[in-house]
């Protein structure tokens, strides 16, 4: 047994209770992941996701860098496995090994990338995109994002993303495919169940505000 | 002077969850109903948003939802030969207040009682023979069947969505559900929660003792559900901030996500708050209400006149709203005579720690409020208590509800009380420790009551509600002796220190065990033991119903909130076809 196997194997005995909820899909490989390696498997995804991990808000890539290493492991692994619908992330992800998904998963959560801001402000944003981030709507029984994705968008890692200047076409998007269910890998069923009391005009908001918000560092 | 408003059909004192669902089917029925609350109002959005909801300090040390005790305490002694003194930090019971009241920040747990306790007197004397029971215990039937209350305990389930599993469904074992619960006809609405570390562990050691382990029920839910009222309640996260806290997830049973946002749309109802009731006024006969008199936040005094009043409020306010109107005659001690304030309950809570080696991580924050892994074995009626000497039980649970920073800190007997040895040991044992909570019945006692206090007085110039309470032998006995079924479930766990600690007398209100305070205003079928009939009316009033859990004859081995919700639906079936179409005493003394 090698040592890094031995170690994972201490690692997933004691993970053995965070396991057991599948809302917190912690697993062994996340720990492993060697960012150097991740580094010289990148260039595939770099042609969208950006050479620092920056996204293109354009074409609604997402910003990947300093997203907590768990949660971009989780999410490859659930392109591959179908509970995110995508055919081209799909068709990457399958290919990719246990420890290529971790040693990406790990690059990725290292890096820092500029923010694309918006080029002016969006005033959607400055109304009920900010009620309904950091409040949520009584009306329609939503509550704010921040409760989960920390307070600003700034993510609560391990598993849940952080929000803040990702790009807002992405953002609309995911609400699109929780709201439709082409993504449904948050055990919970929690994103859906608020996604589809959303309006088109809520999601336009709420994705313009978090994308004026300024990204948090990665965390070491 | 009052000022005199337009008379209503039906005033609802309270809105917590029995105000809001009396309201909401009295309202939906064509009746004009106006919901009166002390406190303020409040939602999920905005008034329970994070981050500021997870406030520990504010919500559980400093007790933020909780009665305020400067304007409203109540006071305290343990026997009638002491002087009560108000209660001025709450310690051992946290009385909410608000609109949706303790309902907003309960902890989920969602029980039945068994069908013995309604019975409870005829039972133990059918089971062990008159004589058994400890003569000063005052336990007595209910007047009400188990059978009469299923359907109405399922329909609050259904309403709270509550996640669970059946150990007995229409007589036939369910496995891997509570084989000593009574029979229900269907299933609970939602699948029990996921079980967190401590649970299991639990589980195998009371397995591997012949026990029953059960996942415990939970109105936390465990995937999203829509209510008969069409209102959605969402997953929980396990986030550890239940009980004391409001959720922000939407995701436990509340009267804000269960029921308030249908009531509130009907016309027919008016909700008041900051508004608090002085009494229930009467006629000159004494036998009709002819409505309420309140005092709004402004300080102006109002009387509203309604056909029908419904007291909602918490076991407490239920008993001192009827002392303060002169409805019943007041129990007294001396001549066991008396109905109002007698059977004054509580819950006899014992725990026990098992402390675990530091390969095992348990994660306690990983919690909900009701995701526990329980027995039922040593429980209200589940075991012969012959050999024993006492009667009612316990369950015992891994119930691990938060691993909060400030209050959760787990160390073994032994460990200084602060510096660096208690540091050590708080690191040490944290995240390695199995909490036990060992939950008991509480048997009534001649000498325990409540009444007013002859001397302390509320901001209104009201007398407070004066509590004379202290633990029967027969509770003590029964708490050292499940105490000890729990120290071997530890053991069994593999842990290297087991702490019981079984309750101990006197009882003492500065101590944190429960806000389970019942009876009071007992129901049952008798007027000489009882302030109101099996329907909840009042024997003297027959236009005054009292609904809580200030009906209950004794409080039983369970959380008392699944037996108040079907309490409730059971007093609405009587209301609504019964009352309604002919006014007046449902019963007749």
């Amino acid at each position: 047994m090698s040592a890094v196997t031995r170690r994972i194997k201490l690692i997933g005995a004691a993970c053995v209770a965070v396991a057991a909820l599948s809302q917190h899909v912690l697993r062994a490989d996340d720990a492993t992941g060697s960012a150097a390696h991740g580094a010289q498997l990148v260039s595939t995804c770099s042609g969208c996701h950006g050479q620092h991990g920056e996204g293109l808000a354009a074409s609604g890539f997402p910003r990947l860098a300093g997203q907590a290493a768990p949660y971009l492991a989780k999410q490859l692994r659930d392109y591959a496995g179908g509970t995110r619908e995508n055919a081209v992330m799909a068709s990457f992800a399958k290919a990719l090994s246990a420890q290529d998904i971790a040693d990406l998963a790990a690059y990725y959560s290292t890096l820092s990338a500029p923010q694309a801001k918006p080029a002016r402000e969006d005033a959607r944003a400055t109304t009920g995109g900010r009620m309904l981030a950091n409040l949520g709507d009584a009306r329609a029984g939503v509550q704010g994002c921040g409760n989960c994705h920390g307070p600003g968008g700034r993510g609560e890692a391990p598993l849940l993303p952080y929000l803040a200047g990702q790009h807002a076409g992405y953002l609309a998007a995911q609400l699109g495919a929780w709201q439709q269910g082409t993504r449904h890998n948050d055990s919970g069923e929690q994103m859906a169940a608020l996604a589809k009391k959303l309006s088109a005009a809520d999601i336009a908001a709420v994705s313009a505000y978090y994308a004026m918000q300024t990204p948090p560092t990665p965390q070491p | 002077m009052a000022q005199r408003l337009k008379e209503v059909d039906v005033v609802v004192l309270g809105v917590g969850f029995v105000g809001s669902i009396v309201a909401k089917e009295l309202a939906a029925s064509g009746l004009k109903v106006v919901g009166l609350e002390r406190g303020d109002p409040r939602d999920t959005v905005p008034d329970f948003q994070g981050p500021y909801v997870h406030d520990e300090l504010r919500f559980a040390v400093r007790k933020a939802l909780m009665q305020d005790n400067t304007r409203e305490a109540v006071t305290f002694r343990n026997n009638a030969g002491q002087t009560a003194l108000p209660v001025r930090r709450w310690e051992s019971f946290l009385p909410g207040t608000g609109l949706g009241g303790a309902g907003v920040h309960w902890n989920g747990q969602t029980y039945r009682f068994q069908a013995a306790d309604f019975i409870l007197r005829s039972h133990v004397e059918e089971r062990y023979g008159k004589g058994f029971a400890d003569p000063e215990l005052t336990i007595q039937d209910w007047g009400v069947s188990y059978a009469d209350l299923e359907p109405h305990y399922d329909r609050f389930e259904y309403l709270l969505g509550t996640s669970g599993k059946a150990g007995n469904i229409n007589g036939k074992r369910v496995e891997g559900g509570d084989p000593f619960e009574a029979p229900r006809a269907r299933d609970y609405p939602t699948p029990p929660m996921k079980e967190h570390y401590a649970g299991a562990i639990f589980r195998k050691a009371a397995n591997g003792l012949g026990y029953h382990p059960y996942p415990q029920p939970s109105s936390n839910l465990s995937q999203p559900y829509t209510n008969p009222e069409g209102l959605q309640l969402n997953t929980c996260v396990f986030c550890g901030f239940c009980e004391r806290f409001a959720c922000e997830h939407y995701a436990k049973s509340s009267p804000q996500t269960v029921i308030l946002p249908v009531l509130l749309k009907n016309p027919n109802f008016e909700l008041r708050t900051g508004c608090q009731v002085q009494r229930i006024n009467l006629d000159s006969s004494g036998k009709k209400a002819t409505g309420v008199t309140y005092i709004d936040a402004a300080g102006r005094e109002f009387e509203q006149p309604a056909g029908l009043v419904i007291s909602a409020l918490f076991s407490f306010n239920n008993v001192r709203m009827l002392l303060l109107s002169g409805i019943g005659a007041p129990y007294d001690p001396a001549t066991n005579k008396g109905v109002v304030g007698r059977n004054y309950a509580y819950q006899t809570m014992s725990s026990a720690q098992a402390f675990l080696d530091e390969s095992i991580n348990i994660n306690p924050f990983m919690a909900s409020g009701a995701s526990g892994t329980m027995i039922n074995d040593f429980a209200g009626d589940s075991f012969d208590h012959a050999p024993h000497g006492f009667i009612g039980g316990s369950y015992i649970g891994a119930i691990n509800t938060n691993g909060r920073p400030i209050e959760y800190h787990p160390v073994p007997p032994g460990t200084p009380k602060w510096g660096k040895g208690w540091k050590e040991a708080v690191a040490r044992h944290y995240n390695h420790t199995v909490s036990m909570t060992i939950h008991g019945s509480s048997m009534p006692r001649r000498a325990n009551y409540l009444d007013l206090d002859p001397t302390y007085k509320d901001a209104w110039g009201q007398p407070l509600l004066r509590m004379t309470f202290d633990f029967p032998q027969n509770d003590l006995k029964m708490a050292q002796f499940v105490t000890d079924r729990a120290v071997e479930i530890g053991n069994a766990m593999g842990a290297r220190v087991v702490a019981g600690s079984p309750r101990k007398g006197p009882y003492t209100v500065t101590q944190y065990q429960t806000t389970h305070n019942t009876g009071g205003t007992v129901m049952g079928a008798d007027p000489q033991t009882s302030v109101v009939n099996p329907y909840l009316q009042c024997w003297d009033v027959p236009n005054v119903f009292v609904i809580g859990a200030s009906n209950f004859a004794h409080n039983a081995s369970w959380n008392p909130t699944g037996t108040i919700g079907a309490l409730v639906y059971w007093a609405i079936d009587a209301l609504k076809s019964k009352y309604l179409k002919s006014p007046g005493a449902l019963v007749q003394a």
